[in-house]
Order: structure tokens, then sequence, then C-alpha cells
């Protein structure tokens, strides 16, 4: 073999290791994920588990407690590290390892720590992810471990947002309320009043069909959440009891009803039923949709990436589902993991950065809620600006106590809430009737929630 | 029969070049393999303790309407294996003609493949939004009167994720062809056309023959790519293969349940179901194409 030939080779060689190997490392989860063959991997893990788990260390010794966060950094490295070190002062003999993970990886991320009995101690999840973990047993039950002043800081709605049965998994944290952010220069073209913005859905649907009319931009993008939106309008899903779902009631019917007709007139685009979270936000700093309801923090988006839309952009109430009624609070909440090896500490940690305190400070550099009773009264949330996002503060504070995160309670609730989801697509794309579509979810839902309640 | 030296050497030379491979290979991919059987068995769940359940997942997974559609989607989206082979002749055939620009035409179809498939993947969603550039030119051309939501509405979501596959896949194809093309002796060709064979007679007679090792072979990387499409739909209709498990194949479902609900327990049942699925599609694709290439004539 000629020596070209073969350093030519060896090269070839080389170069398909490394890209094999950097193909491995930047391995979109997609790429391990799609075949069955993957879980093998944390199988091998699993069985450490339990051994690291037990090696509990004596208290006396130093306690480094991992804290795990969701999308914080880097905009927030000062508060989040000021919090940790004042924390480190006054409980000496702890240290707080701080890590921020993107929103889309946190759930995977924790699992295969968990699987790898490396778990971390404090962990911030939103109440989606909370229940799933809560019902596999991987968080820990603050009904139980926490005290009962430590329990007593949160509104008691907030804090039951995590309830399955008797036991409680999180300590809410932080939360957004949406607000009514539309564009004056549109509805100036529609020929809307733009100091009249619409406080009910009806009367944002009749001017939604103006703006179509005359403008043929879309009045706004519907966010479909129908176990959310039947709650707040009074359906009451589940029984007290968790043992039967009522999602076939005539206030599901004509909501279901009002959405189709919205969808049939093409009043509102059609592609807002596949739409991920970024799609209202893009269309509407594109001018392309008159309205945007979304979370207040989230205006600085628009601001940084469409200026001129942001300096046409009026702020009002998210009009309501009825009048009066509760309007969802995408809750964020700080948990601790089964697996993490000190409980006391971790729960100490995870109230102190949900206290008082903390959470007024927070509120204060950028624009959320907090979920406790003294920090929400703090004069703070009053004062207001003229620009569109402190108008959004004020706004939403006084939209606070509305606010209300939907959960079952009962295990794989995404499971059981899954038909319902599937049958309004279902719905909207006329493959079934409203009517229709309540019976056959009511059905299946039944199923799913027999199933889970006679596993247990 | 005894090495020569120099056989030996260049033996122990091939296998030094294999090893890196294979151990990424085993560690990655086999080991994997190995653990995710008993799995399948098991309702293990990453966090929660491990039970084995038996037969109890496949029991379930017979039983489960989203596993049936994930399948029946998974089985249609098959179709764009046909469709991929022919247009990646026809290609590799336009491409081995002695045109000018050859080489760019080449490149150019190849960019697709070498492209990221999120990136392709965000890039088809714009496309085929009700303000994209495909309602757009309908428009325009007077083929449509209002835009028609190729992503939202459940008939058509399926079929527009295997554009996106089509279009990724059809330079990779091509370039396979255009080897194989190029190793068909020209003489063959020459004789048929000398005897007065057709354009497309040559083409059908000589060289679809003598291609269809490499059509078997494309076939066959085309039926499991299909069967396990994953990436387009998870980046154009996230993991739930929205609009109302339209677009939900097994891989997808695969996910989901593994990742998203952690049953992976669950999870590996469905993926071996799948892999024999792939398996019996391969068995079959041996038996009925294995005619072709030089032994065609004989």
């Amino acid at each position: 073999m000629s020596k070209r030939y073969r350093s030519f080779a060896l090269l070839l060689a080389m170069v398909m290791l490394i890209s094999l190997i950097a193909a491995c490392g930047s391995g979109s989860s997609s790429d391990k994920n799609n075949t069955a063959q993957t879980p093998g991997t944390t199988t091998e893990t699993t069985n450490t588990n339990t051994d690291t788990a037990k090696k509990e260390e004596p208290k006396q010794e130093p306690v480094e407690l991992k804290f795990w966060t969701i999308s914080l950094s880097p905009n927030f490295d000062d508060y989040i590290n000021g919090r940790i070190k004042k924390f480190e002062d006054e409980n000496p003999g702890i240290t707080v390892k701080w890590t921020d993970l993107p929103y889309g990886s946190m759930e995977n991320k924790l699992l295969t720590s968990i699987a790898g009995g490396k778990s971390p101690d404090v962990v911030n999840l939103n109440t989606g992810m909370t229940m799933t973990l809560a019902g596999k047993n991987a968080l820990v039950d603050l009904n139980k471990e926490a005290t009962e002043e430590q329990r007593s800081i949160y509104f008691p709605d907030l804090y039951n947002s995590t309830k399955l049965g008797e036991s409680v998994y999180a300590f809410p944290w932080y939360y957004g309320l949406s607000v009514f952010a539309y564009n004056k220069k549109i509805y100036e073209e529609a020929g809307l009043d733009p100091n009249k913005p619409p406080t009910t859905y009806e009367e944002m649907k009749q001017q939604a069909i103006i703006i179509k009319e005359k403008t043929g931009k879309y009045g706004f993008v519907p966010t479909y959440n129908p176990p959310a939106d039947f709650y707040f309008l009074g359906v009451p899903i589940i029984s007290e009891d968790k043992k039967t779902i009522i999602v076939d009631t005539p206030e599901a019917l004509e909501w279901a009803k009002w959405n189709k007709d919205l969808y049939d007139q093409g009043i509102v685009p059609k592609d807002s039923l596949s739409a991920d979270a970024n799609y209202a936000t893009d269309k509407y700093q594109a001018g392309k949709i008159a309205s945007l309801t979304t979370g207040a923090q989230f205006l600085s988006r628009v601001k940084t990436n469409a200026k001129d839309v942001y300096d046409n952009t009026l702020i009002a109430k998210m009009p309501t589902l009825k009048p009066g009624g509760n309007v969802q609070a995408g809750l964020m909440n700080v948990v601790v993991p089964t697996m993490s090896t000190h409980h006391k500490e971790a729960i100490l940690f995870a109230n102190f950065i949900t206290n008082d305190e903390s959470q007024l400070e927070f509120c204060k550099i950028v624009n959320i809620l907090p979920s406790t009773k003294k920090a929400a009264a703090d004069p703070f949330f009053t004062q207001a600006g003229t620009d569109p996002e402190s108008q959004a503060k004020v706004i939403t504070a006084q939209m606070a106590s509305m606010g209300k995160d939907f959960s079952l309670g009962v295990k794989n609730e995404g499971d059981v809430l899954d038909p319902l989801w599937k049958g309004w697509k279902e719905m909207l794309n006329g493959k079934v009737t409203p009517e229709e579509m309540l019976k056959k979810a009511q059905a299946e839902m039944q199923k799913k929630l027999d199933e889970i309640n006679a596993s247990e | 029969m005894a090495l020569s030296k120099e056989q030996a050497r260049q033996t122990r030379f091939a296998y030094a070049m294999l090893t890196p491979g294979i151990i990424l290979l085993i560690v990655f991919t086999f080991i994997p393999i190995v653990y995710g059987l008993p799995l399948a068995f098991t309702n293990y769940s990453a966090v929660d303790t491990t039970k084995w359940v038996g037969l109890k997942n496949f029991d379930r997974a017979f039983h489960d309407p989203d596993f049936w559609v994930s399948l029946k989607n998974s089985i249609l989206y098959v179709i764009v294996v046909p469709v991929i082979q022919f247009l990646s002749i026809l290609m590799a055939v336009l491409v081995n003609n002695k045109l000018r620009f050859v080489n760019f035409f080449r490149t150019a179809y190849f960019i697709p493949v070498v492209t990221s498939m999120t990136a392709a993947a965000i890039a088809w969603k714009w496309v085929f939004e009700e303000d994209g550039i495909l309602n757009y030119f309908l428009e325009v051309a007077g083929i449509i009167d209002g835009p028609i939501s190729f992503m939202s509405d459940m008939n058509l979501a399926l079929y527009g994720v295997m554009c996106v596959t089509i279009w990724k896949g059809l330079g990779y194809y091509m370039m396979i062809y255009l080897a194989g093309l190029q190793s068909i002796p020209s003489e063959l060709q020459e004789a048929a056309k000398i005897d007065g064979a057709g354009r497309w007679k040559v083409i059908w007679h000589i060289t679809i023959p003598l291609l269809m090792p490499f059509v078997m072979l494309c076939s066959l990387l085309s039926v499991m790519g299909a069967i396990r499409v994953f990436d387009e739909i998870f980046v154009m209709h996230g993991p739930k293969g929205d609009p109302a498990s339209a677009t939900l194949t097994t891989s997808v479902y695969t996910y989901k349940i593994s990742f998203q609900d952690y049953n992976f327990g669950y999870g590996a049942a469905v993926g071996l179901v799948v892999s024999l699925l792939i398996m019996v599609f391969t068995i079959l694709l041996f038996r009925y194409t294995r005619r072709g290439g030089m032994n065609y004539y004989e």
C-alpha cells in the first residue's frame, strides 16, 4: 500500500471519527429518540440509583444544594446570585450551586439526572411538568415535609395548583398573566376606536370581523386551550371525588360552537390550530395581526424585534370568557425531587427563594407577579409609567386576584386531557360536530380516568 | 491460505481503521438495543420503581387507538419511496450527461442533504403557512381562491411533511444512482444504440435493469427512513403529531410516550413492534428485488 494512500485513509478515518463524535454530541434529542433503543442507556444508570441515594451525608458536614432554574440566565444572574449569597450568609454550612437550563431541555435533563442518581435538590418547573413528575412519585410532598410556617406565605389558590390527593408538590413562584396588547394603527385603519379595546370575547370577535373586512388582517389569534377555557367558563371537567368526567355541558357546547364559527368563517387564521408559542408574537410584530394576548414579560420581545409596532402598541386587560371570571396564570413552581439527599435544606432554600422578600425584589426587575400574599400587597404594583410595559404591569397586578393555574389534580393529567385536545382540533377541521366532539371526548376521557384510578 | 506479510499488514491496518466506528456503534447503538429489549416488558419510567409487567405493554399497544393511528401514518408514509426513487433516478440520469455546469447542478441538488433538518423543516413551515410562499404562488396563479392551511388541515398535513422528506432525500439518492450509472459499462448502451434502440429503450432495458441493485439499496434505505421518520414531523408538528394526530408516526409516538409521558417501558414495546415491522418490509423487499444487475441477463 502506498504511503500516500495510507495517510489519506488515516485522515479519512480520523475525519469520520470526529464527525461521528460531533454528531453524537450535538445529537439532537431526535436522533437518539426515534427508536426504542435509547431508554437502554438510562437503564444502565438506574441500577446505580439506589446506591447513591442511600449515601446520606452526615448532617454536620457542609451541604451543597444543586439549584436548577428555567431560562433565567444571563438576564437575572445578578438577582439570583444575590439571593443565593444572602441565603448562604444566613445559613452557614449550606452552599448553593445554581444551574440555568433552557425551557425545552429542563424536563429531559432532570429526568436523566434523577435516573442517573445525580438529582438536583431544588428545581424550578412549570405546573405541567410538576404534575407529571409528581404522578411518578419523583417529588417531595410539601404538605408532609414542609412546615406550616413555610406553606402559609402563598396564596392558597396558587399553592394548591400542584395538589394531587392530599399532597402538594411545589412552592408556587412567580407567574405572568396575559394582557391584551393591540396595534393602534390597525385599529384606526379599520375605523375602530383605539380607546375601546374589547372587554369580552364576544366583543373581540365583533372587532375581529370588522378588522378582517376593512384591512384584510386578522383581529387576533386564538390560543386554544380547551381544558383551561372550559374550566374558567365554569365547566366542572372533573367531579369533586375525581372519579367522573363532566365536559359535555351547555357552556362547553356554546364555547365550542363559538370557536368553530370563528374558524369556519375565516375570522381567525386557520394556522392558529397548529400554531406554536411563537406564532402569534411573530405575526403581531410583523404587523399582520391586530392584537396579541401575551404575558407582560414577553412584550420586550416585540420591543426588540419591531420597534415601530411596539410604539403603536396599547395595553388593556385580557377580555374575559365570562364577566368576573378567573384567568389563567402560567405559574412557575419550585420543587424538591425525592432523590435529593438533603430534603430539609432543600425545602428551606426553596421556601427562601420564593419568600416575600425574594419575590418582591424579582418583580421589581421583571414584569411578573408574586405568588405570596405580602409581596403582592406592595405599593410597587400600583405605580405606573406610560410605556406599554409598565402599563402592563399595573394591569396584570389588578388582575392578580383572578389568577388561577388550571390542573385536574389527578395522576397522568395529560393522558386524561388528550382526547379533549384532539377532539377540539378534529372539530375545527370539520371531522366532527361540536356535539359529537364533546360526547366523544367525555367518553374517552372517562375511560382514561377509570384506567388511572384502577391502577392505583 | 496463508497470508503474505504484506497482506497480513493490510488486514491489520483495515481492522485498525474499522475499530473507531465499531466502538461507537457498539456504545451508541448495539448496547442500547440490547438494553431496550427487556425494557419493553417493564413499566420503567426512569424515576419511579421498575416492575416486570410481562406482555402488558404489547397488549396495551394493540388496544391503543393512537398506536394504530401512528402505524397507519407510518405505513402511509412509505408512499414517499417510489416518488423519491423515481425522481432521483431521473435527476441522476440528467446530471450524468456531459452538460455545461454539471458540477454546479450536482452540488445544488445535494445541498438539501447537508442542510440541517431542523432548519429545513422550519423553512418549509414558512412555505406552507397561510401567508406563506406556496399559498402566494397558488393564489397568483389563480389555482385557489383563498389560502389553504397546509399545516392545520388534517388531510394535508402529512403530505406536507412528505414533501420535506422528498426534497431532503433526493440529492442523497441521486448521488448513489449517479455512482451506479457510472459503473454501467458504456459498451452495453452503445451496443444497444447501434442495434437501433431509442433513448427510452436504452434507459428502460439497459440502464434500469443494471441499476437494480442500486434501486434495491436505495428503496431499502428509504423505506426504513420513511417508517422511522421523526425530525421533520417533530419540528413542524410537535411531539404529538398535530393536528389531532394527523402526523403522528410511530417514531413520534414512541418519543411522546417515552419522553413526554415517561413511559419508557411502553415506548420500548412500541419501538420493538416497529422494528419488527421494518424487518418484515426489508425481507419482502429483498425477496422481490433480488433480480437485477448483471445477472439480469443470465
